[in-house]
């Protein structure tokens, strides 16, 4: 082989080397794009969901329209279908679950709903104490699927990211595969390995961190005046909802909650305290209910937000006359 | 910013574009500018420090180049040395020392004494940086290299942003006569080093970060309190994390420097194919090893005065390596545990010279048979297991408790799952690692036929893309 011909073969092999690599790329953002929606449960879930999020209140159904957001804790906790078919005469009930979410992820999520249009006359959040005072977003999932692309630099801020986080949050409001690549392999592994969600979900941190009540109201008051701001400036109104946890280390962290909501005049609902359903109504890990739990707690939780529903007419109905 | 996020690949792209156009001179400013760029990044502030440093040991090597007076020589050389790990100590060891300081009085019955109240933030690669550096000036004093006369030069030396960060430590002798003549394109090189990025990529997102997963879970209590799978599955994921995590850097490193023209020295050589301790230093992080070896253990007296000094020798050098690593007592006894097996496996080979199947006496006698070499393998590989689990823990305290789980034995499906997960990510590996150990390339495949090379670097392309773990995630060795 003569020293041209050796250049020249390895100038091409680069070449062609290179160009599989932007395919398979391309290809990637493809099944990203067309793909994933289709075959994966949970994330058609969320595309539907999104869709029926975004469109709230834009239809003339008659009734009041609610919004409840919230990660895994809404998903596992709250039977829905109940929670739906029990305000069905009055409201129009939808849900919008994205998993591992925290409060940024709601905040921005929130304002990209608005932003494109949903008009709910009620918000509902529920996240954990401390998913409302953690400062993170699930990531790059959050850049494509819950942010606008104005806020991140807004969001970048928040988060206290620097140059390298923040424009890997570009990328992946730019890109779907890049927003969803985490959901791609668990969807590849999954079906490699079928239980591997269990192991999965105790290989995920939960919540490592305690906290005092007092904490939870020095941040969490100023984060519910800012969503109750987003909210009011759309004209719903904003709820927040504690779910039950089991853990007994933080079993107080809520009372920083409901102080921090009520100074904000903000509606809580804690339909039952952290630390008072018993073990047997949680899953494995101890985090989530049980769908036994999750029964018990809906009915619990049914009463309490219809009547915050009911005085939000009353006020509303007080405004329109 | 990180190797393996897209920013860096966009910046790569546009550094090797703009680079091959421009003449030698300017290629090495645009390279300052770059490594610059690519260091403030995390933090501008730094750049002030990395900057100082080097101003610093440039004019003090020229300056002991231009004298023959021994004191001022030394003199330089000491004013060089105090202010390169004085920079260390402040922002790496400082508040370690004052912690522990505060713990042994309180244990002496001291109370309340007052704890360090800076804490300080640790810039990155600040360890290695340093330590090169440090190469550079040692050997200038030793007349084994001449000075660099650029400034720009001996910058772009110890900023080049493939190895700023992590490494692999260059030595002076190696990369400085790189920078300071003019670098031609090669095809070749340029292909192995886009071949080496993307097993670079591999080893990082798909090995390190899935094992990763295992390994967090395991050490945190997160699968449960420790026994003996736990233990197992914990320790074996992390030792894939952690190699997979540095040899993924070097060979990002090795490639995206080969783009430009550059030659980095190989890092790792498939360390978990080592059949003695001595044989793993010879294969983990070798630019550490060897710098360690000529900087720190031949000037302490190496084995040239006698057997003892030969064992205090290589017991500072590694505990002196393990602290290099971290400012915690953890890296110490991981540092410890290296030099004390080091230390038993010369003193047995001097007893039963068959005590080792690398001894070259015994290799000579009789070549190891495949199931000795084996057995030796296996060995090493859980010595090194056991220092990687003080490696990994965040205390002494917590690796002891790690280790105590041994003692218990518990099974659940979930750790057979969790073997299963660790096999599918930790197998590729090894199976590239004994290709590559019979081949003896230094590069993937180096001697196959091209077109089979173009594809697998594809294939490892589509499984970075389908199976990168997570979000961002720091290369561990960017702590240090």
């Amino acid at each position: 082989m003569t020293e041209n011909h050796h250049a020249r073969t390895f100038a091409r092999a680069s070449w062609v080397l290179l160009a599989g690599c932007v395919l398979v790329a391309c290809a990637a953002e493809g099944a990203a794009r067309f793909v994933l929606d289709r075959v994966s449960k949970i994330q058609r879930r969320t595309v539907d969901e999104y869709a029926l999020a975004r469109s709230i209140g834009t239809d003339a159904c008659g009734r009041k329209h609610v919004l409840v957001v919230g990660n895994s804790l809404l998903e596992e906790d709250v039977r829905f279908d109940r929670l739906r078919a029990a305000l069905a005469d009055d409201w129009d009930a939808r849900r919008f679950v994205i998993e591992q979410t925290f409060y940024y992820d709601w905040y921005y999520g929130l304002k990209r709903l608005f932003h494109e249009g949903a008009r709910p006359d009620v918000v509902v959040v529920m996240l954990s104490s401390r998913q409302w005072i953690r400062s993170e977003i699930r990531g790059d999932y959050s850049a494509q699927y819950l942010m606008d692309t104005p806020d991140l630099l807004d969001a970048a801020h928040d988060l206290n990211l620097n140059a390298t986080q923040t424009t890997n949050l570009v990328v992946a409001n730019t890109s779907k595969f890049w927003g969803a690549r985490a959901e791609i392999r668990n969807f590849l592994l999954g079906r490699m390995m079928p239980d591997l969600g269990g192991l999965m979900n105790s290989s995920s941190a939960v919540d490592p961190f305690d906290v005092t009540a007092a904490e939870v109201e020095a941040i969490a008051a100023g984060r519910i005046a800012r969503l109750n701001e987003l909210t009011d400036s759309y004209g719903a109104r904003l709820v927040v909802l504690l779910p039950v946890l089991l853990d007994k280390k933080n079993n107080n962290a809520w009372l920083g909650m409901l102080n921090a909501a009520e100074r904000q005049r903000v509606a809580a609902l804690m339909p039952a305290a952290s630390g008072s359903f018993p073990r047997h109504l949680y899953r494995d890990a101890g985090f989530h209910l049980n769908p036994k739990g999750a029964a018990q707690f809906t009915d619990m939780l049914i009463p309490e937000l219809q009547k915050t529903l009911n005085s939000v007419l009353a006020t509303l109905a007080r405004n329109v006359g | 910013m990180f190797f393996d996020t897209p920013i860096y690949i966009i910046f790569l792209t546009l550094v090797v574009l703009t680079y091959w156009r421009l003449g030698w001179r300017s290629q090495n400013h645009l390279l300052l500018l770059a490594s610059y760029v690519f260091y403030g990044w995390w933090d501008p502030r730094f750049l002030g420090l990395i900057a100082a440093s080097t101003i610093v040991d440039f004019y003090c090597a020229r300056a002991i180049a231009r004298t023959d007076d021994e004191a001022r020589r030394k003199l330089l050389l000491t004013i060089s040395l105090v202010i390169n790990f004085g920079f260390l100590g402040a922002f790496k060891y400082f508040n370690f020392f004052m912690d522990s300081f505060a713990t042994a009085l309180e244990a002496l019955g001291f109370h309340h004494t007052p704890t360090a109240v800076l804490r300080i933030l640790l810039p990155p690669g600040i360890s290695f940086y340093t330590f090169q550096e440090v190469a550079y000036i040692v050997d200038v004093y030793k007349r084994r290299l001449k000075p660099a006369d650029s400034l720009v030069d001996y910058a772009l030396f110890i900023s080049l942003f493939p190895h700023l960060i992590a490494g692999p430590i260059q030595r002076p002798d190696h990369l400085l006569p790189q920078v300071q003549a003019p670098r031609r394109f090669d095809s070749e090189r340029f292909f192995n080093g886009l071949l080496l990025i993307l097993s670079g990529l591999f080893r990082k997102a798909v090995i390190a970060d899935n094992c990763a997963l295992l390994a967090d879970a395991a050490f945190s209590g997160r699968m449960g309190p420790p026994n003996l799978p736990v233990v197992l599955i914990g320790t074996y994921a992390f030792a894939w994390q952690i190699y997979g995590d540095f040899s993924g850097y070097s060979d990002i490193a090795r490639g995206s420097a080969q783009l430009l023209g550059f030659h980095f020295m190989v890092n790792f050589r498939q360390p978990y194919l080592a059949t003695s301790l001595q044989d793993f230093w010879r294969r983990w992080h070798i630019s550490l090893s060897t710098w360690l070896r000529d900087y720190l253990y031949i000037p302490l007296g190496g084995s040239r005065d006698g057997e003892r000094r030969t064992y205090r020798n290589l017991m500072l050098t590694m505990l002196l390596g393990g602290l290099w690593h971290g400012a915690n007592w953890t890296y110490v006894v991981w540092g410890g545990i290296h030099g004390a097996g080091l230390g038993i496996e010369r003193a047995a080979r001097r007893v039963w010279p068959w005590a080792s199947a690398d001894t070259a006496d015994a290799i000579d006698a009789a070549p190891p048979s495949f199931v000795a070499t084996w057995a030796w393998r296996i060995v090493i590989f859980h010595l090194v297991c056991l220092a990687w689990i003080f490696f990994r823990a965040q205390s002494l305290g917590e690796a002891m408790t790690f280790l105590g789980g041994l003692r218990i034995w518990t099974w659940s499906a979930e750790y057979g799952l969790a073997l299963r997960f660790l096999a599918v990510f930790s197998i590729p590996l090894l199976l590239l690692d004994l290709i590559n150990e019979r081949r003896g390339d230094e590069y993937l495949l180096e001697t196959s036929w091209v077109p089979a090379r173009v594809a697998i670097g594809v294939a490892m392309m589509a499984f970075v893309t389908l199976f990168a773990a997570n979000q961002l995630n720091a290369f561990i060795y960017f702590r240090f």
